[in-house]
């Protein structure tokens, strides 16, 4: 373990110091934490087959009552049960494709600025065509060629993402690959992998959690919005976009059809973007300073 | 400067290229059969080889690229598979709409939240500061279509004060407008504020105050200039988030705009409809972000400055 | 004798950040003539920009807090308004700061620059004299006038600074500070700025505060000095007295030219001072320099010392009591 990697460990030990003194931070974080409970012991809360997907006439369109926290949508589908399965949905595609973007940007950066020349142009001319096409054009061109389903909306959100990391790592390794500590590695003989791994990654790991905080979130909204127009997760999952797609036709007499996903979703952006702000602010407390 | 400025309008239809070629790319890799489509319940294979032909689609991708490229230079998109019409007549009297609702929404998207963030910066942490800061941060964690969806509730539907779909009147363009701003405002305002934060922290800000400038002048004009540099190029890409966001507000409020045009082609498998409604949007982009990067360029005299040749090199001191 | 240009009395300057207060000056006397050159010396931390800012009412609103009054042609810039201020700042007081390259506004000509703190101060006069004033001034100062429309990139550093010399004269202004102007800046550079500021201020008789590390520029440069150490003045005097190796000093002030290399002599090893000056926000009890003074007597860790003056010649230091009674 070198000096470097010493020093980032006593800075995540520090930032977590700060974080825990954040009122905010903790909140948001502890928000998150219960929608990631939601999700994983979705199964436990409300039985799939049983609740979440199980048509029952009789009881459609039912306004919030004892029995129905949230109300039934107009397959008599308890909206509370659908509203924690959703959550899984959610953050998967929040997470999931995040992480897949972030990885993949964080390799042809990490390559491209190694590499430098003929390999860094090509790659970021790649990114540069990618970035000219409006995300959501990237993901319906994806979506159309793939079709719809879960693990196609995975992709496309990924894909869309990796021209936006790549950029951004690209253009903090670059700084980072001026620092003499990497000479000195590659002049002792370090391989090209471990200069990368054991060096530049350490450097650059705070930008790439702060961007992965503002990632998750625009994920989960674009997910939920490709969902809505019909090409995300189909149903009968019980996704948010999907449950608020649904909603619309029912929505004048009905309002709760489009209340409550449409809080599910809104809640869980926000508590990752403000948990994001918040460890970008612990990253960097200089920051905060007044003018 | 001038062969930079050819230079990159040159550029642009290679990008154009590129990116149609990797929409096409996308697009090709379905495994829906448009054909399959298009043939009646019952079919032979003479049939089929006969449609195949006919739409181009029996040859290798690349060549199939290549002569779509080429007849769409011409204007011609080749044939929708819903409607047997000419893909242009269905598709190019919406390119305006979806132009304006973009442009019309960037603009208003840029002066409000230019100011907005200006006023948060000034008044950092004060109570006007940290209630914009609020509102900006709940807006982008809102989907617009779900804003969409409830304005189109409590306005359109419950209080019957803006129609609720089609275009006609300026009364029509309100509710779209306003939702498809206000989840990018708040975005603006944050940037313009930490933009302006950033300029006013720095040295010749002090250097300024330091030779009895009043604050307003010091703000408005040694500070702002400056700031206005990077949010010119933000500009650019708020406009590129725009531009996806309104293809779900043009779904909502029934917009004919080439949003609502793509995904219902999206859904039926419209190939060239999808091709030219994507490579049209992409269009609209690269134009606008040409545009911002020149402006760019003539804003900033450093960036000036490396194409205008200095009157004098540098002497040393 | 001639009346005081600046009088600072008993000024003490507090940084309040996140609950934590950070004493950044404490308690500094300090007065200045028309026309004379004191020279502020210290460590990086001792308190000198501080004094410099407050002395242009610049410190950040928010965070800092001053106790004591500094009297500028009788008026106190402490209390005053932030219009009586901004007649002050660039007309009477004005100031140069440590790095040229950030300190000019990249998106204005140089010219405009320069222009600003003329037009400020004399807005009935019409375009004709603002040019006219900024190309004198920046032939004072060795630059074309011509190249008053360029903008701060095609300059390079020394130049940079001699711009930011020809905003702070523009206007005549009585009083000059001078925060560490040539620290940026490489040896041969730093040797000609200082040469111009000199006739510069032969000519116009400036007072002015050269704010700065360098030993040997104070030498060369100022009337009278003053060593700051964690926010307090523990030496101050004339030039000759304060060089005078036979007079009592400081032990700090020992250690600063005791490190100072000599090219005459054969050393092994350099003799800095051993330490750190001590965080502002928890400063020792007693004598701030004690836990490195290799003199340190017990009295030294509990109070502080005495302000003792013989000859104009100021000395903070308990020994150093000891040795004028005895």
């Amino acid at each position: 373990m070198n000096v470097q990697t010493m020093k980032k460990r006593g800075q995540f030990a520090e930032v977590w110091g700060r974080l825990r003194k954040n009122k905010l931070a903790m909140i948001s974080l502890s928000v998150l934490l219960l929608i990631c409970m939601a999700a994983i012991f979705a199964d436990l809360i409300a039985n799939y087959n049983n609740i979440v997907i199980k048509q029952n006439g009789a009881e459609r369109l039912m306004a919030p009552c004892a029995q129905h926290w949230f109300g039934t949508d107009e397959f008599g589908r308890d909206i509370f049960a659908r509203i924690i399965h959703g959550a899984r949905m959610a953050l998967l595609m929040g997470f999931g494709a995040t992480i897949i973007s972030v990885a993949a940007g964080l390799i042809l950066a990490c390559v491209a600025s190694y590499f430098g020349g003929v390999v860094d142009m090509v790659i970021m001319r790649v990114m540069d065509v990618l970035n000219s096409v409006p995300a959501l054009v990237i993901s319906l061109a994806i979506c159309s060629g793939l079709g719809a389903g879960t693990w196609q909306l995975i992709v496309a959100l990924s894909v869309a993402g990796i021209p936006i990391h790549t950029r951004m790592i690209r253009s903090n390794a670059l700084g980072v690959m001026g620092n003499e500590y990497i000479e000195a590695a590659k002049s002792q003989g370090a391989s090209t992998a471990s200069v990368i791994f054991s060096h530049m990654v350490p450097n650059i790991a705070s930008i790439i959690i702060i961007q992965i905080t503002s990632t998750v979130a625009t994920n989960i909204l674009m997910g939920a919005t490709l969902s809505f127009i019909g090409l995300g997760v189909k149903p009968p999952r019980p996704e948010w976009g999907l449950m608020l797609s649904s909603g619309t036709d029912y929505m004048l007499k009905n309002p709760h059809m489009v209340i409550f996903p449409g809080i599910a979703i809104i809640l869980t952006a926000l508590s990752v973007n403000t948990f994001g702000d918040c460890l970008r602010d612990a990253f960097d407390p200089k920051l905060k300073g007044k003018a | 400067m001038a062969k930079y400025i050819i230079k990159r309008i040159i550029l642009m239809p290679v990008t154009l290229l590129l990116a149609a070629l990797f929409i096409f790319m996308m697009v090709s890799i379905s495994k829906t059969d448009p054909v399959l489509n298009m043939l009646p319940q019952e079919y032979t294979q003479e049939q089929y080889d006969a449609l195949e032909h006919e739409l181009g689609l029996d040859q290798p991708m690349l060549v199939q690229y290549v002569k779509w490229i080429g007849h769409a230079f011409t204007g011609d998109f080749g044939t929708s598979y819903s409607t047997r019409n000419s893909v242009w007549n269905e598709i190019g009297f919406r390119i305006p709409t979806s132009a304006v609702l973009s442009l019309v929404t960037t603009v208003l998207i840029v002066i409000i939240g230019t100011v907005l963030g200006i006023l948060c910066a000034v008044h950092q942490y004060s109570w006007i500061d940290n209630v914009i800061n609020v509102f900006s941060k709940m807006l982008s964690a809102i989907p617009n279509f779900w804003i969409a969806m409830i304005f189109m509730l409590v306005f359109a539907m419950k209080m019957r004060v803006f129609p609720m779909f089609g275009t006609g009147t300026v009364l029509h363009w309100v509710l779209p407008v306003i939702t498809l701003a206000l989840p990018g405002l708040a975005g603006h305002v944050r940037i313009t504020r930490s933009s302006m934060l950033d300029c006013i922290r720095q040295d010749y800000i002090r250097t300024a105050r330091s030779k009895g400038e009043k604050e307003s002048v010091v703000i408005y004009r040694e500070a702002l200039k400056n700031a206005m540099m990077p949010l010119i190029t933000m500009t650019g890409n708020r406009f590129a988030m725009t531009i996806g966001s309104a293809v779900v507000v043009e779904r909502v409020f029934a917009l004919p705009g080439l949003g609502t045009k793509v995904l219902d082609a999206i859904n039926a498998m419209d190939v060239p409809v999808i091709l030219a409604c994507t490579t049209v949007l992409c269009a609209i982009y690269i134009v606008v972000m040409l545009i911002v990067d020149l402006a760019y360029m003539f804003v900033d005299p450093r960036v000036k400055g490396r194409f205008v040749k200095a009157k004098k090199n540098k002497v040393a001191a | 004798m001639g009346e005081k240009l600046l009088e600072i009395k008993d000024l003490s300057v507090r940084y309040t950040t996140d609950g934590v207060i950070a004493h950044a000056v404490n308690h500094v006397n300090l007065e200045l003539d028309k026309g004379e050159i004191l020279g502020i010396v210290g460590e990086t931390g001792a308190g000198k920009t501080t004094t410099a800012l407050g002395i242009l009412n610049l410190l950040p609103r928010y965070t800092a807090q001053t106790d004591g009054e500094i009297l500028f042609n009788g008026v106190n810039v402490l209390r005053a308004s932030e219009k009586e201020m901004q007649k002050i700042r660039g007309e009477h007081i004005s100031m140069i700061f440590q790095d040229p390259m950030t300190s000019l506004n990249p998106v204005y000509t140089v010219g405009d620059q320069i222009g600003r703190v003329v037009k400020i101060h004399n807005k009935e006069k019409g375009k004709e004299f603002v040019e006219q004033r900024v190309d004198e001034i920046l032939n004072l100062v060795g630059i074309p006038a011509e190249r008053k429309v360029e903008y701060p990139f095609n300059f390079s550093g020394g130049m940079k600074q001699r711009i930011m010399i020809a905003i702070a004269l523009a206007c005549n202004p009585e009083l000059l500070i001078a925060d560490e102007p040539t620290t940026a800046l490489d040896v041969t550079i730093q040797a000609q700025v200082i040469s111009m500021m000199r006739s510069l201020q032969r000519e116009l008789g400036t007072a002015v505060i050269l704010i700065t590390h360098d030993l040997g520029l104070v030498a060369n440069f100022c009337d009278k000095v003053a060593v700051m150490y964690s926010g307090e003045i523990i030496e101050s005097g004339a030039i000759e007295q304060i060089f005078d190796s036979t007079n009592p000093h400081h032990p700090y002030v020992v250690g600063l030219f005791g490190s100072i290399p000599k090219i005459t002599r054969k050393t092994k090893r350099l003799t800095p001072i051993e330490g750190l000056m001590p965080n502002p926000a928890s400063l020792p009890e007693g004598c701030k320099f004690h836990p490195r003074c290799p003199y340190c007597m017990d009295i030294c860790k509990t109070e502080e010392p005495e302000a003792v003056i013989v000859n104009d010649h100021l000395i903070k230091c308990h020994r150093c009591v000891r040795k004028e009674e005895a």
